[in-house]
């Protein structure tokens, strides 16, 4: 029997998420461990350090293209990349364009080169490699400290996006729902952490043990393992979701053809009104379908939050609603059944400021765009992605220890045809199956980040395999979890060989140097949890703030250390502090225009462009100016060997 | 003097270079094809017919699919039959391997850390 006083809740349901879900993943995680457990076998009786920053320098094809490919496939390719294309259509085949040549470049720019240079220094980090190829403790010092402070940037925005995604996923699971309402419990009353979401904190406890464990007990080995499997996990999620959609869809050009119909929704506000009023609170779900009578006859809107209308009173305060405006679609969308009449009173509506009304935008560029009237992507944005995505990841520390540890050529030659079929199998079947989800699941513009964990549970529920649905949640997950991993091992990998080691102590005992690696790789992985309790605001901002200052600082003064001879210590460390300045400064210029954590697009193009130039004219500046590379280092590093 | 330099450099360090020209050229080539005629065909009143190749907006199926496959299949050609054999393995004088312990065994012989 209901509780009188509890709430009557009223609107959209569970979405068919059971604990079957929670157990697929389960089993995930436990495979996770498992490899972890694997790796940690394989580290006893190997020179720790080489072993545990680099594998030894002895990755074969599997491994190398799979830890690749998926370290660069963070939590945006499956959270942020769909929510996209839900909103704003075709025209995201564009924006993820450049992925077609990204295999060649991010990898064939530097790999082959950067690995020998890498052996013949005797580097087992990219600050490393710099440090021997210019003989510069200062340069090695330099790299280090960049490194590491764009990095604990990005594990800030992973943990926060790993937690994100984790409470995203689970947030119907019954079992889930309840350890929340635990955790709650507990965490009201405590100072600054009360402040925190209990789901947030429960997802981020989990995902945070999960990964600090098996990166510090197995290193790079149980990174580049749980990669592999993280990979598979991703590529064949997106497989089986092409399949499913395309066929429920009825077939890809119907979709397009529907998509061409489309006009965008209206965000507004509304008051929901009872007929009658009630003795207890009553709490309309968000997500809740409702039908509203307009002077312009039937609509229906969809509620973006939760409305709660107090006991002994008819109305709500005001609501978040996501209102559609194609009348095929207001036609077909059935209205959530309720327990009790529930009127609708649109008090505010905010149209798209480009595609308003306007058919054909979803299956056009530059797309339409809730806030910007230029659309979502210009022809300038367009061409400036074309070159961040391939070259912005060339930039990559974290690609460049990766191509530092495959074993032969054959292995990357062999490597770079699979990361070109896993790129192509990847992201743009993925535009096609989240073009076709607003057709199958309209009124997602309300929660857009949740359409991944709604569509697979959509899909497989149609499809009569809804245990398949935590098979195919778990691979957003894989995603953010493969890059958390690599980056948390990079900050430790600065810190103990590229500062204790070649710094402070560099006769280090090999138990020293095991023991001091596990701590800070546990370490850096707590003071990030500890820096995200409460939550940064502006996550997308701070992973592009990382990747944008890593690139812009390293990309061109590892090319030119690897390509050109001349290149000297002045010339690196010039490209390396303005690759970044420039970056900086555009940050700072778009504060100071926006007051908030933003960056300046100067001429509408991306930063990074900027940074890379700035990078460059420095790096060759500095260099012409002064003398080159001393001869020995050029014939160590350019010279015919014997 | 070009060729000269070139007949003291190590040949790993030769091939990589010319595979990275072919590289940035490649990429420059289907920079120039996406970027040109979605330039043109995608950037269209939204009111104009709509035309479908693979069940996709031709201009998608043009501007983006058909390029993708094509650098794929460019992509599959250079790694597997342009990319030279080199051997990565240090042999010679300078042979280092992965530092066991400190900087005196990173370098090669007769050299110091600095």
């Amino acid at each position: 029997m209901p509780d009188p006083l509890s709430p009557l809740l009223l609107g959209a349901g569970e979405s068919g998420a059971t604990n079957s879900a929670l157990i697929s993943f389960g089993i995930y995680l436990l495979g996770v461990f498992f490899i972890a457990w694997l790796s940690a076998r394989v580290l006893k009786g190997k020179e720790f350090l080489s072993e545990y920053f680099l594998g030894s320098r002895n990755l074969g094809m599997w491994a190398f293209a799979l830890t690749f490919a998926a370290t660069n496939a963070s939590g945006g390719s499956f959270m942020g990349f769909p929510s996209l294309i839900y909103t704003h259509g075709w025209v995201l085949a564009l924006w993820i364009g450049s992925y077609m040549i990204v295999p060649l470049v991010t990898m064939g720019l530097l790999a082959k080169r950067l690995n020998q240079v890498a052996r013949t220094a005797g580097a087992i980090t990219v600050p490393e490699v710099l440090r021997e190829r210019f003989d510069s403790k200062r340069l090695g010092m330099l790299a280090t400290l960049l490194l590491t402070f764009f990095m604990f940037f990005y594990l800030l925005a992973q943990f926060k996006a790993g937690s994100h995604i984790l409470s995203t996923l689970l947030a119907n699971v019954p079992l889930y729902q309840s350890a929340v309402a635990w955790v709650a419990g507990i965490t009201t009353d405590l100072p600054w952490i009360g402040n925190s979401e209990p789901d947030y904190l429960l997802s981020l406890m989990v995902f945070a043990v999960t990964v600090i464990l098996y990166t510090a007990y197995g290193g790079f080995r149980a990174v580049v393992w749980t990669d592999v499997m993280q990979g598979l996990v991703m590529v064949v999620g997106v497989i089986v979701m092409l399949f499913l959609v395309l066929s429920q869809v009825g077939g890809l050009g119907n979709a397009t053809r529907q998509l061409a119909r489309m006009t965008p929704p209206e965000h507004g506000q509304a008051i929901l009104r009872l007929a009658k009023a009630q003795d207890r609170d009553v709490v309309v779900r968000k997500g809740t379908w409702l039908r509203t009578q307009t002077s312009d006859g039937t609509g229906i809107v969809r509620t973006a939050s939760v409305a709660v209308i107090p006991a002994k009173s008819t109305v709500s305060e005001s609501v978040a609603i996501l209102k559609i405006t194609t009348p095929e679609e207001i036609e077909k969308i059935q209205p959530d059944v309720l327990e009790l009449e529930v009127a609708v009173e649109i008090t505010e509506l905010t149209p798209y400021r480009r595609g308003a009304g306007q058919r054909g935008v979803y299956v056009s560029a530059p797309g339409p765009d809730p806030k910007n009237e230029t659309g979502f992507l210009s022809f300038g944005m367009a061409m400036s992605f074309f070159v961040f995505w391939a070259f912005g990841g060339a930039g990559q520390p974290s690609n460049m220890v990766r191509q530092m540890a495959f074993n032969n050529t054959a292995t990357f030659k062999r490597s770079m045809v699979m990361v070109v079929f896993y790129y192509s199998l990847i992201y743009f079947p993925l535009v096609l199956i989240f073009c076709c989800a607003r057709v199958l699941l309209p009124g997602m513009e309300a929660d857009a980040d949740r359409i991944m964990p709604e569509m697979a549970t959509a899909l497989t529920a149609a499809a009569g395999y809804p245990w398949l649905a935590g098979f195919l949640i778990a691979a957003p997950f894989a995603a953010v979890m493969s890059s958390v991993d690599s980056f948390l091992l990079m900050v430790s990998s600065g810190l103990v060989r590229d500062i204790y080691q070649r710094n402070i102590n560099p006769n280090s005992s090999e138990k020293t140097l095991s023991r001091l690696s596990y701590a800070v790789t546990a370490l850096a992985g707590i003071g990030a949890v500890l820096a995200v309790l409460n939550p940064p605001e502006y996550l997308q901002n701070l992973i592009v703030f990382a990747t944008g200052g890593l690139a812009g600082g390293f990309l061109v003064p590892m090319a030119l250390a690897l390509y050109w001879p001349r290149f000297n210590a002045a010339g690196a460390v010039a490209g390396m502090l303005s690759g970044c300045g420039t970056h900086l400064l555009l940050y700072i210029a778009g504060y100071m225009m926006e007051g908030r954590f933003t960056v300046y697009q100067f001429l509408g193009v991306q930063p990074f462009i900027w940074d890379l130039l700035g990078s460059a004219l420095m790096s060759v500046a500095f260099t012409l100016a002064g003398p080159p590379s001393p001869d020995r280092l050029v014939e160590k590093f350019f010279g015919k060997r014997s | 003097m070009s060729s000269m330099k070139n007949k003291t450099r190590d040949p790993v360090f030769l091939n990589c270079r010319r595979e990275t020209w072919v590289i940035l050229t490649a990429w420059g080539l289907f920079f120039a094809w996406v970027t040109g005629y979605c330039g043109v065909a995608a950037y269209r009143e939204p009111t104009e017919p709509l035309k479908l190749a693979l069940g996709m907006p031709s201009w998608v199926f043009w501007g983006v699919f058909l390029p993708w496959v094509s650098a794929s299949v460019f992509t599959i050609w250079f790694s597997l039959w342009y990319v030279a054999d080199d051997p990565l393995e240090v042999t010679d004088q300078r042979t280092v391997g992965v530092a066991p312990n400190g900087p005196e065994s990173v370098v090669g012989r007769g050299e110091t850390g600095a």
